[in-house]
């Protein structure tokens, strides 16, 4: 189940920047890594929190430098 | 020239010409709280009333800080209603940076929201932006204010060395309302989405002074998260809004994304709709053919405008297609900021639009756009060396390379200054970046170039790219290429959590030569991005 959320994530992730799926490790930061800036970032949310209807507050951006961070973020929201 | 020369005046005469009509709204704990234009004189003045209590008198600065919020807006206009200047202050900046403008502008007084006053704590004067309705009324102080008084400083740079700080007179910012008043046929009845942030030049004048001058309402988004700014858009009937190409690509990519997951049978009907619109030129029928999108978007959205960066025309054209047309403009901070704009009748792709009424453009032997006006600011703060590297004999040099067509409209081919322009519409000065890169351990010297991005979301765009000599005596034993690299990325990395997030780097390279430099011993950017292959 896990494997399965975090797959889902990282693939819903790769389509909101457009980057391959493969180029995203999971460890990477999202930032100066993934070239992830604010508003990339909040769009990421918007699309998370569409999916599993949740809400991450934007004020946790600075909080979610990797994509495991997001992951850990919406298994606690989904909670 | 216009009829209204200073800020108090728009006040007073929207105050009598609009009264109870809304000029700002905020979605707040499920309903929109509005601010009618009378409501919004009253809190001017009595905020105006409390600045001067505190002491303020004609042209002392007054910092702002906020999130995006009709607060903003009441603070900006009682500032420079009762002769202050406005400083307005970038909320991503840290507060090292803060500290630096606040600092150079001499500002006494900070109206601050309390989100930023938690985070920041600064040692200043402060009124709370959730404070303002419970001052007591008052009326507006009495001060004599002329349109070639100091209305705002904006700061476009330095926030770790020297400071660069734009200024506006009144008369600057109100003949560039007026000029953009008279190209769109916008009024009460207009609703204009204010997502950019408020201390942005191109928000300031296009987002809240443009609409508010000119009787529209402001609707501040709720948040940035697409889903919300369509609701913002649907509940309240969103007619316009100012974007950054960043935001028009997100919304872009967003309805192909939807349309991707509704599967094959909506992916082929999308792009036989997508095909017919194609043969359409009515604007009319093309929204009809993608009603889905239109009512997704409010269904009242009459155009979106781009300002801040170059936009994508394929971008332009997608929208196009759908029935949305994106107007774009061109301007700079320096001009308050508006020197060209398409409109709904004059629109070519590709072309930043024809020169304000008002506005003078010509472009040099060298190709550099030059522009003449009422807007041009007098000057940098406290930069008069800075201000004659720019205006030269009443022309503003905008750094920029153009060409006109014969029809009069102006397309940038080019830059000649050194700055990177981000998709959001924000400067970067490679010189602040190169300051603290060159101070980490073990490099010789750096270069800081703008360079496209090739894929994803913010395919296009400019993105920060630095590249380092690095000193091989430092390294000595383990100057092994791939270890020296390693250890440049990790310390850039480093780095990169200390600067706001538009100026972080995005990709090092590391170059084994000396950067080519002029005899006066300035890197040539040029030849180092054409020997980078960049």
């Amino acid at each position: 189940m896990t494997n399965e959320l975090e797959k889902e994530i990282k693939s819903l992730v790769a389509k909101v920047i457009k980057i391959p799926e493969e180029k995203i490790d999971l460890k990477a930061n999202l930032f100066t890594d993934l070239g992830v800036d604010s508003l990339l970032g909040v769009e990421i949310f918007a699309a998370l929190d569409k999916k599993y209807h949740i809400d991450i507050p934007e004020a946790k951006l600075r909080e979610a430098q990797t994509l495991a961070d997001i992951i850990q973020m919406v298994k606690e929201l989904k909670k | 020239m216009t009829s209204i020369l200073t800020v108090r005046e728009m006040l007073e005469v929207n105050r009598d010409k609009f009264g109870r009509l809304t000029a700002f709204q905020i979605k707040r704990n499920h309903l929109y709280y509005k601010y009618s234009f009378k409501l919004v004189y009253e809190l001017a003045s009595a905020l105006a009333a409390e600045l001067k209590k505190r002491g303020i008198t004609k042209g002392e600065r007054v910092a702002v800080l906020s999130e995006n919020r009709p607060e903003w807006g009441l603070a900006y206009l009682a500032i420079a209603g009762m002769g202050g200047v406005a400083v307005p202050l970038d909320a991503q900046l840290t507060a090292e940076e803060i500290k630096n403008l606040l600092a150079d502008s001499g500002s006494r007084v900070i109206i601050i929201s309390r989100a930023m006053e938690e985070k920041h704590h600064f040692q200043l004067s402060k009124i709370l932006m959730e404070q303002i309705e419970d001052l007591p009324s008052a009326d507006f102080p009495v001060v004599e204010v002329k349109p070639q008084d100091l209305a705002a400083i904006v700061y476009t740079s330095g926030t770790t060395g020297a400071p660069k700080g734009v200024m506006l007179t009144h008369g600057n910012i109100l003949s560039n309302v007026y000029a953009v008043s008279h190209l769109f046929a916008i009024g009460p009845g207009d609703n204009f989405l204010s997502v950019l942030p408020l201390h942005h030049a191109f928000e300031t004048t296009a987002g809240f002074l443009g609409p508010f001058y000119m009787g529209a309402g402001i609707t501040y988004a709720e948040s940035l998260k697409s889903y919300n700014l369509t609701r913002n858009m649907q509940e309240t009937g969103v007619t316009v809004m100012c974007g950054v190409p960043l935001l028009y690509n997100l919304f872009y990519d967003g309805i192909f994304r939807e349309v991707e997951e509704k599967g094959g049978v909506m992916r082929a009907l999308f792009s036989i709709l997508v095909f017919l619109a194609k043969g359409l030129y009515s604007q009319w029928l093309r929204r009809k053919l993608f009603a889905l999108i239109h009512r997704q978007f409010g269904g009242k959205i009459r155009f979106f405008v781009s300002g801040g960066a170059a936009i994508d025309p394929d971008i332009i054209y997608g929208f196009e297609l759908f029935g949305i047309t994106v107007l774009q403009g061109y301007g700079l901070t320096e001009s308050a900021p508006i020197l060209t704009c398409c409109t709904l009748e004059n629109n070519r792709l590709g072309s930043v639009g024809r020169p304000l009424e008002n506005v003078e453009i010509r472009i040099t032997g060298e190709g550099e756009i030059i522009a003449r006006g009422p807007n041009i600011m007098p000057g940098y703060y406290k930069r008069p060396d800075l201000t004659a590297e720019v205006i030269k004999e009443g022309w503003l040099h905008t750094g920029d390379v153009g060409r006109f067509d014969d029809e009069g409209y102006l397309y940038i081919t080019g830059r000649i200054k050194d700055i990177i322009v981000t998709g959001a519409g924000v400067n970067v000065y490679p010189e602040e970046i190169e300051y603290f890169i060159n101070k980490i351990g073990g490099i010789q010297e750096s270069c800081v170039l703008g360079v496209r991005v090739r894929e994803g979301a913010r395919r296009g765009m400019e993105e920060v790219w630095a590249i380092i000599v690095p000193d091989y005596e430092f390294f000595k034993k383990q100057a092994d290429l791939s270890y020296i690299e390693q250890y440049l990325k990790e310390e850039t990395k480093k780095l990169n959590q200390k600067l706001a997030e538009y100026k972080r780097i995005a990709q090092v390279k590391i170059r084994s030569i000396e950067l080519p430099k002029t005899t006066t011993r300035k890197v040539r950017r040029f030849q180092v991005r054409r020997e980078m292959g960049l």
